[in-house]
């Protein structure tokens, strides 16, 4: 009996880690065509590239978490010149990971704006993170501060009755401005000519 | 043998056509026919998973113990399952996003269960594979139907193109919950009248 149930249990383990592998590429192709694609559009709005075509992959080194994973960087150019840049960043929510596209405008070290991603939230109550009047209350920020919600002594809104989502966004927003600070010179170095 | 694999494939799409004959798995019926595609989606989906799922309890069936069959199945089920869910992710990410926790949730629904439990336990494959095949197209027609109804008369389309003319106001009762119950349960009525008609 046990032998069985472990057999079977086995081959589909071995099956599913075969799916997984080989349908890895198009589902994050796929991922980044109808969930970043969108977000990355609004955050870098009125660049005059396509950000998703001219990205770059930039190894996260000196994070406190994560290290070795690679970071997709979206370079947005105006004039023929760098403008902005955004990236991906994941903060703990309530039911999950919440995934946050963050825009920075490069010449003035502000927060242009955010979008979201994945997100595991409660629909009607976290997952109210996505709309636009809370994410409107990152645009502007600093980037030598902490994003923070009013209640922890910040500046940003949080949805009622979601605090923990809302503080999640904060913390992917806070680890950004943190990769950024680190990472200022090979971000730049990475995208500063247009075109790939 | 030819004739009752006709007859396994055939029982699926009249006299055991899932979820009107074989009133099972109404939560995916009722949540994901709002639209005529989400429906046709589901239906394939489940279908797939059926096929294998019953394929593979059949080939294990004279090895699976008697005393943890049902573990068992469900294993094979959410493997097949997760492959969907995967591959749906992969190469149709709209829809997949569109039947959202409906298709994790063909793991725990009843017709698959049932057909493994009720069916493939005890068949040989092939009989099996007509079996899931047969049950599986019924799924689907019925989700599309239900699914194409919903639209026409909710939104006024048909997969997305408008059908109703420029006139016609979308009647929303249909697309929100009760329309499917409602629309659920004439067809049922439907079919009950064609097949007390039939039977006399």
């Amino acid at each position: 009996m046990i032998v069985v149930l472990a057999a079977i249990t086995g081959a589909s383990g071995l099956l599913l880690a075969g799916v997984n592998e080989g349908t890895k590429d198009q589902r994050k192709k796929q991922l980044l065509e109808y969930v970043k694609g969108p977000a990355v559009a609004e955050v870098l709005m009125g660049s005059e590239n396509q950000p998703l075509d001219d990205v770059r992959e930039l190894e996260r080194k000196s994070a406190k978490e994560g290290e070795g994973t690679v970071v997709d960087i979206f370079p947005a150019y105006k004039n023929g010149e760098l403008w902005a840049v955004a990236f991906e960043m994941a903060g703990k929510g309530y039911g999950g990971e919440i995934g946050v596209i963050v825009g920075i405008d490069i010449a003035a070290e502000r927060l242009l704006g955010i979008g979201i991603t994945t997100h595991k939230e409660t629909p009607g109550l976290g997952a109210r993170i996505r709309e636009k009047g809370f994410r409107k209350g990152f645009e502007g920020l600093a980037m030598s501060g902490e994003a923070k919600v009013k209640g922890d002594g910040g500046e940003v809104d949080a949805v009622s009755g979601a605090t923990i989502s809302s503080r999640g966004v904060c913390e992917a927003v806070t680890l950004a401005f943190d990769f950024y600070r680190e990472n200022k010179e090979k971000i730049l170095a990475s995208v500063a000519e247009q075109g790939s | 043998m030819e004739g009752s694999l006709v007859q396994e494939f055939k029982k699926g799409l009249w006299e055991e056509i899932p979820p009107f004959r074989l009133v099972l798995g109404l939560c995916p019926v009722l949540a994901v026919t709002k639209a005529a595609d989400t429906g046709l989606g589901m239906g394939i989906a489940a279908t797939f998973v059926l096929v294998f799922s019953n394929v593979i309890v059949s080939l294990l069936r004279n090895v699976i113990p008697n005393k943890v069959r049902i573990a068992c199945y469900i294993v094979v089920i959410a493997t097949f399952v997760v492959v969907t869910e995967l591959v749906m992710q992969a190469y149709t990410y709209p829809l997949y996003e569109a039947l959202g926790i409906f298709i994790p949730l063909i793991v725990v629904n009843c017709i698959i269960l049932g057909r493994a439990e009720a069916f493939a336990g005890k068949n040989p494959v092939l009989l099996s594979a007509a079996d899931g095949l047969g049950i599986g197209l019924g799924f689907t027609l019925s989700l599309t139907l239900l699914g194409s109804l919903r639209e026409v008369f909710g939104e006024g389309t048909l997969f997305g193109h408008p059908v109703m003319g420029a006139s016609f106001e979308p009647f929303t009762f249909m697309v929100q919950a009760p329309g499917a119950f409602v629309c659920l349960g004439i067809l049922l009525g439907l079919m009950n009248i064609v097949e007390t008609i039939r039977t006399r």
